[in-house]
């Protein structure tokens, strides 16, 4: 048949279906007309006639049904109507409509946050030209992990590796930018000409690196700068391509300004921060060994993962056959997938919220499962009339399932704005370290995810509820009492209470370790305290002061100056600050056997910063200002070294520490208490402390004071103005704040687990509620009578709160079981606690049984005062 | 035989009512009454399967139904078949023919 013609017919169905239902009805009659006549004819009286003809025949309005399905278009025409009436039918039950919608609003919510965020985070392909061939390079040396590929290296593989192209060298840096005498710091990269390119960005004014530009030995007197800084500092003047500003003390040329929508997403091995104000360009040196460099390339043309790996294992044996003095230490290249580097470590947590939410929805299905069960057993008298009228089973199916899909459809919009507000309170929530949070947000995608999350909801706790009663027939009429509900369905809603109750002990579990961990986090020993400490960094200009005695005197004169500000108890400085995210790890021994024993986090120290930090000297002597003058080569360890190497009496006793390829000897001259400075959650990793000037890194000032932080800074800012130190203070922030982000992920999850849990809790609740309250309702006959036989009202409700408390501990066992594997999932993620918690299962079922006794209690109690004479006459 | 009429095959019906209609348009119940008369009482075809299968060769374009007055004056549908429908016919025919060769080779052969 043609199309139109086919078209046509179609249009006739939809909106010429009254006419068309009026000639088949027509059409039937005459055929009946046709068949009595015959039958009259060969003798039968014409009632006779009817009444056979009828009973041969079969159920017209079924035969009406049937012919009416062979039209084109009538799914369509159908649909339409079935929504009608559902529409009709859930506007005569609102409540039920509400909770549902609302119930289910909540699964589709969480899940389309979480997928947002996911989507985002882990999965959406880099906003670079073919993502998915770039690379990041990293090398392992023995004992240290990520410790960067050296420039050589770098240099070396550009020129030998045929798998893998535009190498190039990016590592993240700060830029103290000086504009009309005003210092700012902000965060800048360090990159080799290839990058930007790399990254596929055109500069919006002005030019990008090339070659020449990156000098390799340190004369770069040219940058690239930010729209943001541009507009912020050089007042989107276009003139201010060519001109110069002052960064870190030298006078540069602007010689591009990037466009404004240019995201900056690096694996944060490199160190480069999303908002990067400032690009130097730097060389690739071809006679650096010093490792660290940030790597990035391509994939070249057909070359995979896995081929560029294996020819880059190649080189790296060539390369310790070459030079074996520098490779005594085995050296492994590792490549990975840039968008996987980028996404980093917070797969894992990521992960265990998605589980967690997938649990929320399919709790959310078998609430509404369950509640629509209960309903359905209400209306079989309606199905079974509409079924006797002549719809086909299939046909009811349809329309129950239509209108699940009503429900889910609308609980996805409410799913979809709870969605768009919980991706705001992850705004809020605001864990440290999701990369790529700059892009989560809606789009069409999640809009579509929505929709399908919202279809396969209503067919999921639709399905059950529609074949279970689809088949209703005349045997519910005959029945008379067509509100009883059937054996079987009785049981299967009973069943899905155990479901609902199961699947919310998962969450609440996993949600209790989270807790207990975090609670375990923040009353670890930390070796310091961090009340009424506030940091500060404050760096120096190596150009003004290359010498570490002159650094060392302007330290000690700002500190002087800081201790005399009115408020302020003690100063001293340190660096780096206690699980800020870049640490020295070295390896130390007794004098002799550095490389035998095993790591430590080191720190930079100077007189006074164990009394502001708070942490106990347990045996000899702080540093002091003449051991640092002096030039004396002392130590401070913690008291794990301590024990560990000497356990009698560690003072006067030598220590080795390897750094590279040198080994030091330093004379312990202290034992503290333990200090956890590089990971909160590692208890196996000591500290040790050298003073300034054996290791004179860039410092942050430690300052004892009850004054916040944002007081502080002005004053902080005009001391060190004066001071000199060509360089702005940053990040003036409570040492808490540190505190606060190395637990800020588990934190995040915990939180988010806990709201996760929350919800299927209520879930739960709402369930055995409604379950409860329906069955009782259903029952009230049966009580009638066993309270006209002589039952108390107590033992009626005793009935029904059995029947609560059996179905929740069902649930609970089940649930228990559910959430050991899952605690194994997360273990990762646990601090101090078994995945096997003891404490933590009994408080869930705790919790859970009393949630079942709150939601048993109304529909026991009613049940318990059920009056037989009406239960039993409303037959 | 007539005591036992027999399951229509699938398909078959329409085949059935193609044929029927091949030498003349006529009304459901006629049409009914001529498979029923031609195949000795070995096919009843009722209202429940006639109607619809009648319905679904007109939406396919097979059959044309056109009220009319019958003879007694009621108003009635009758279907002719169209020549998409012809066509339709020889090809069942064809078929029927395949099928019957096929079924009668396993039975006999």
């Amino acid at each position: 048949m043609q199309p139109f013609k086919r078209v046509a017919r179609m249009c006739r169905t939809l909106f010429r279906a009254r006419e068309l239902d009026r000639d088949l009805d027509e059409e039937l009659r005459a055929y009946v007309d046709d068949r009595i006549a015959a039958r009259v004819a060969g003798g039968a009286s014409p009632a006779e006639a009817r009444r056979l003809v009828l009973a041969e025949e079969g159920g017209f309005e079924s035969i009406k049904e049937d012919t009416r399905d062979t039209r084109a278009g009538f799914g369509v025409a159908t649909l339409a109507q079935d929504l009608r009436y559902g529409w009709r039918t859930l506007r005569r039950s609102p409540g039920y409509a509400a909770v549902a919608c609302l119930v289910l609003g909540l699964g589709i919510g969480a899940n389309v946050a979480m997928f947002t965020v996911m989507r985002s985070v882990l999965w959406r392909p880099l906003p670079y030209p073919a993502p998915d061939r770039l690379v990041v390079l990293e090398a392992d040396v023995q004992g240290v992990r990520n410790a960067g590929p050296s420039s050589r290296e770098v240099h070396d593989l550009r020129i030998r590796s045929r798998a893998l192209t535009e190498l190039a060298v990016v590592n993240g840096v700060d830029a103290h930018v000086e504009i009309h005498g005003e210092i700012e710091r902000v965060a800048a990269a360090s990159v080799s000409a290839d990058l930007l390119p790399a990254l596929g960005v055109r500069p919006a004014l002005g030019r990008l690196f090339d070659p020449r530009d990156g000098s390799v030995n340190g004369q770069v007197r040219r940058v690239i700068i930010s729209d943001a800084l541009w507009r912020r500092r050089l007042g989107a003047d276009p003139a201010a391509v060519g001109s110069w500003i002052t960064v870190n003390n030298t006078p540069r040329e602007v010689i591009g300004v990037l466009p404004p929508d240019f995201p900056v997403f690096l694996p944060a091995s490199t160190g480069v921060q999303e908002e990067t104000h400032v690009w130097f360009p730097t060389g690739i040196a071809e006679t650096s060994d010093a490792r660290g460099e940030g790597v990035i390339g391509r994939l070249a043309g057909h070359a995979s993962l896995a081929d560029a790996q294996r020819e880059i294992d190649l080189l790296a044996a060539q390369f310790a056959a070459e030079r074996p003095t520098v490779y005594r230490d085995a050296v492994r290249f590792r490549l990975a997938g840039m968008r996987e580097a980028v996404a980093g470590n917070v797969d894992a947590g990521l992960r265990a919220l998605g589980l967690a939410v997938a649990f929320v929805l399919l709790v959310s299905c078998v609430n509404v499962a369950n509640l629509t069960l209960a309903r359905a057993s209400g209306r079989v008298r309606e199905l079974a009339v509409r079924r006797a009228l002549g719809a086909g089973r299939g046909r009811i199916v349809r329309q129950l399932l239509t209108e699940s899909l009503l429900l889910s459809v609308i609980g996805g919009g409410i799913g979809l704005l709870l969605g768009h507000w919980g991706v705001q309170l992850l705004e809020w929530l605001r864990p440290t370290h999701l990369p790529r949070q700059s892009e989560v947000g809606m789009d069409a995608t999640i809009a579509l995810f929505s929709v399908a999350i919202s279809l396969a909801a209503g067919v999921l706790f639709g399905i059950v509820p529609a074949f279970r009663f689809g088949g209703a027939d005349a045997q519910a009429l005959r029945a008379g009492r067509a509100d009883s509900p059937a054996r079987g369905s009785r049981r299967l809603q009973r069943a899905l209470v155990v479901v609902e109750i199961a699947l919310s002990i998962v969450p609440l579990v996993a949600a209790g370790l989270m807790r207990r961990s975090f609670v375990n986090l923040s009353r670890a020993p930390l070796g310091f305290n961090p009340d009424r400490v506030v940091t500060a960094w404050m760096p120096v200009s190596f150009r003004q002061f290359p010498d570490v005695q002159a650094r060392w005197r302007l330290h000690a004169d700002v500190l002087a100056r800081v201790r005399a500000v009115p408020g302020v108890e003690a100063a001293s400085a340190g660096s780096p600050p206690p699980f800020h995210q870049l640490q020295f790890t070295r390896r130390y021994g007794r004098s002799g056997e550095a490389t035998r024993a095993g790591r430590a986090t080191q720190q930079t120290v100077t007189p006074g910063y164990f009394s502001v930090m708070g942490t106990k000297l347990v045996a000899g002597r702080d540093v002091t200002a003449d051991d640092i003058v002096q030039r004396r080569p002392v130590v401070i360890v913690d008291a794990r070294i301590a024990r560990e190497l000497w356990p009698r009496d560690a003072i006067g006793q030598r220590l080795a520490i390897q750094s590279g390829q040198r080994v030091t000897d330093l004379e312990v001259i202290g034992v503290t208490e333990p200090v956890r400075v590089k990971d909160i959650r590692d208890a196996g990793l000591p500290t040790l402390f050298v003073p300034y000037h054996l290791f004179a890194i860039e410092m942050a000032l430690v300052i004892e004071t009850d004054l916040p932080a944002p007081a502080l800074e002005p004053v902080l800012r005009t001391i060190v103005q004066e001071a000199g130190t060509g360089r702005a203070v940053f990040d003036v922030w409570p040492l808490a704040v540190y505190v606060e982000r190395s637990m800020a992920d588990t934190r995040f999850i915990m939180l988010v687990l806990t709201a996760f849990a929350v919800v299927s809790l209520l879930l739960a609740g709402i369930g055995l509620y409604g379950t409860l309250t329906y069955l009782t309702m259903r029952r009230s006959r049966e009580f009638g009578v066993r309270l006209a036989l002589g039952a108390s009202g107590w033992q009626i409700l005793a009935l029904v709160a059995r029947e609560g408390l059996v179905l929740t501990a069902v649930g609970t066992v089940a649930g228990m079981l559910g959430a050991l594997a899952a605690a194994r999932a997360i273990r990762g993620l646990l601090y101090g606690v078994d995945a096997i918690d003891a404490g933590t299962l009994v408080s869930v079922a705790a919790l859970v049984g009393v949630l079942s006794i709150a939601s048993c209690l109304k529909p026991a109690w009613a049940a318990g005062r059920t009056d037989p004479t009406t239960a039993l006459r409303a037959e | 035989m007539a005591d036992h009429p027999t399951e229509l095959l699938k398909g078959t019906l329409d085949l059935l009512i193609l044929r029927t209609l091949q030498l003349a348009p006529l009304h459901g119940a006629a049409i009914a009454d001529r498979i029923a008369q031609t195949t000795r009482g070995t096919f009843r075809v009722k209202a429940g399967s006639l109607f619809p299968a009648l319905h679904r060769l007109e939406q396919k374009g097979w059959l044309d139904g056109v009220w009319e007055t019958s003879a007694d004056g009621r108003r009635v549908k009758s279907y002719a078949l169209t020549r998409s429908g012809r066509k339709q016919l020889e090809a069942e025919k064809a078929n029927w023919r395949r099928i019957v060769g096929a079924m009668s080779q396993v039975l006999e052969g």
